[in-house]
């Protein structure tokens, strides 16, 4: 069943050009001179119920502000969106109660209260049955550990404590869909990993579809069986992981162990990684070469003992996508 | 919805009190403060001996019905001011958006300011003051009115107050222009609207509605008419000009939200 429908949405931002020179700020408020910022430019994907996607791509690439249309906080310029039926912006209201959204930038609780009093005012806000909000609220307490700062007001919550408390107030009313946007910025690597549990887990045993950006491609590789990549507002690949590293992970990397210590070793179409002892890495472009004939042309000249040959880690090959922006076209 | 209001108010209210001493040191300060815009007034109309051929006791009644009206109106909407503006700055303004309650009651609920009642306590004190002096006729319709002025009032001040956050949206800080119709308009009105030229009259009337806080009242109880013919039965029309003028700050705010573009990251 589709739950999420995107269609050519777009969103560009005016910004308003500051004027220079003499009464700058008058004719600032009389002449509007304004510069489009094309955020988002094209995307188009659907979202089953039940699945967790990964929604990547390099800073600036329009991540934050597809989600902010996605849970109907921006109207979008032009373009389509259907979820459960609802078209965000226009029903506000009926499609916020179905989702749960965290921001890992800002808290979305009371700052001043106690988390306890937090929960118990979206209770009302969201008109959660109290069996099930206490459920609710018992499930998490054990996954999430929260018990010890139910107490604590907000603001005195440390960032992990605060982003699973936060995590906790977005799903007490069972959204359907759980929008994260950075859930794990800041944190460390317990945290991250406890969070991964989580999303994980409600994924799993509660249903609930998760689409969440991150710059922690650990989140990814450990979360999502499937990612769609953007770049420069635009969708660039949607799909497996694992089919992305087949398709973009050109570079492969040659392990020989040679019979005697070398201080250089020259082949063609390779590029020599470093050179330890007798073992020697060679960085090769499968586009342009195969193993087989690098390791011909190898053994040609140097006596080989043993090899292996390395698939690239899925942070090398983003790394590079991120880097060469041509290499997405 | 009541309830919910209450509940959220009253959180707030208990994040409030955890600073006690500030909240009454507060209370008395506005009261001491709007307590001076008043001796500022009687100085004035005590030097003239009256204003417009109104005395001081009579510009007491004017002065005590808008004061009452815009303290309560500061204390329910205060949320639209200080703490909407740092909304918009910092983007947080999303948060109100992804909860399944209208984004106006939720930013009128963000903020709760008891101590506002400083200046309607001290409003109360001049307009019972000024009453005992004037004699006026207490009459079964005239004490409904009293209500009824005060709350329409307190819808006008706060549709202004509406008006400003929602500016908001198109310039993320509340112009200062806005002030000239929440303080300037409280203060204006502090003295009858017969003393204006015909276009601020009109302004403030048909406009931007300050006047309906209190002058058609104040005509109607000290029985007195107004040299430009605005009958004092308009009194009784408060409340439908104070809806009106509401709505349309309703409507202007849901044009503004639909304008959100939110801040980057
Ligand atoms: N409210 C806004 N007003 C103007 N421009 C904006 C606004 N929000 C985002 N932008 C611009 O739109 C583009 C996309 O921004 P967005 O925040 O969606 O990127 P992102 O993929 O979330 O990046 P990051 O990984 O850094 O969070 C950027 O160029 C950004 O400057
Ligand atoms: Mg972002």
């Amino acid at each position: 069943m589709t739950l999420i429908e995107v269609e050519h949405l777009r969103k560009t931002f005016l910004l308003a050009v500051r004027q220079t020179g003499r009464f700058a700020s008058l004719r600032g408020l009389l002449s509007r001179q304004t510069r489009p910022v094309h955020a988002v430019s094209d995307v188009s994907f659907t979202v089953a119920a039940g699945e967790l996607v990964g929604y990547i791509g390099p800073n600036g690439a329009g991540k934050s502000t597809t989600m902010k249309m996605l849970t109907g906080i921006l109207h979008p310029t032009s373009g389509r969106i259907k979820i459960a039926g609802r078209v965000p912006y226009q029903e506000r209201v009926e499609h916020v109660r179905r989702i749960g959204v965290v921001f890992g930038q800002r808290s979305q609780l009371w700052w001043d209260l106690p988390t306890i009093e937090s929960f118990a005012l979206l209770r009302h806000i969201y008109r959660i049955p109290l069996a099930r909000w206490q459920a609710n609220l018992q499930s998490f307490s054990t996954l999430l550990d929260l018990e010890p700062f139910l107490n604590t007001p907000v603001r005195q919550l440390s960032l992990g404590q605060r982003m699973r408390a936060d995590l906790a107030a977005a799903l007490l009313h069972d959204p359907a869909i759980l929008f994260l946007d950075e859930p794990t910025i800041g944190l460390d690597v317990v945290a991250r990993e406890r969070i991964r549990e989580f999303l994980e887990h409600i994924n799993r045993e509660n249903g609930v579809t998760i689409m969440l950006t991150t710059h922690d491609l650990a989140d990814i590789e450990r979360l999502c069986p499937r990612v769609v990549l953007i770049d420069h507002g635009g969708v660039v690949y949607d799909g497996p992981l694992a089919t992305l590293r087949t398709r973009f992970g050109r570079w492969r990397t040659l392990i020989v162990d040679l019979n005697q210590s070398v201080d250089h070793v020259e082949v063609p179409d390779a590029e020599l990684l470093r050179v330890e002892g007798t073992r020697v890495a060679l960085r090769f472009d499968r586009d342009r070469t195969t193993a087989a004939a690098l390791i011909a042309a190898v053994a040609a000249r140097y006596p080989i003992r043993d090899l292996t040959v390395e698939e690239p880690e899925i942070e090398s090959i983003i790394r590079d996508l991120y880097e060469q922006p041509g290499s997405l076209a | 919805m009541l309830s919910l209001y209450l509940r959220l108010i009253g959180a707030r209210i208990r994040s409030q009190m955890q600073y006690k001493l500030s909240f009454w040191l507060e209370l008395v300060g506005f009261a001491l403060s709007s307590g001076l815009e008043f001796v500022a007034l009687a100085i004035l109309v005590g030097t003239f001996h009256s204003v417009g051929g109104w005395s001081l006791a009579e510009v007491g009644v004017l002065y005590g019905l808008s004061s009452i009206s815009f303290g309560l109106a500061e204390m329910v909407s205060r949320g639209f001011d200080a703490p909407f503006e740092l909304m918009m700055q910092r983007g947080s303004f999303d948060g109100v958006l992804t909860r399944p309650l209208g984004s106006f009651f939720q930013i009128m609920t963000s903020e709760f300011q008891l101590r506002r009642l400083g200046r309607s306590t001290q409003g109360a004190l001049v307009f019972l003051y000024a009453c005992r002096h004037l004699a006026i006729h207490w009459t079964l319709a005239r004490l409904i009115l009293m209500p009824l002025t005060l709350l329409s009032g307190m819808v006008v001040y706060m549709a202004l107050i509406v008006i400003g956050a929602t500016i908001c949206f198109w310039t993320i800080k509340t112009p200062e222009v806005i002030n000239i119709f929440t303080f300037g308009g409280d203060t204006l009105v502090s003295y009858p609207l017969s003393i204006y030229n015909g276009l601020i009259r009109n302004i403030f009337l048909w406009v931007v509605p300050v006047g309906f806080v209190n002058y058609p009242a104040a005509l109607l109880l000290l029985q007195r008419s107004d040299p430009y013919g605005l009958p004092a039965t308009a009194a009784w029309a408060a409340p439908l000009v104070a809806t009106v003028f509401f709505a349309a700050a309703g409507l202007f705010w849901r044009v503004g939200v639909s304008k959100y573009t939110s801040t980057g990251s």
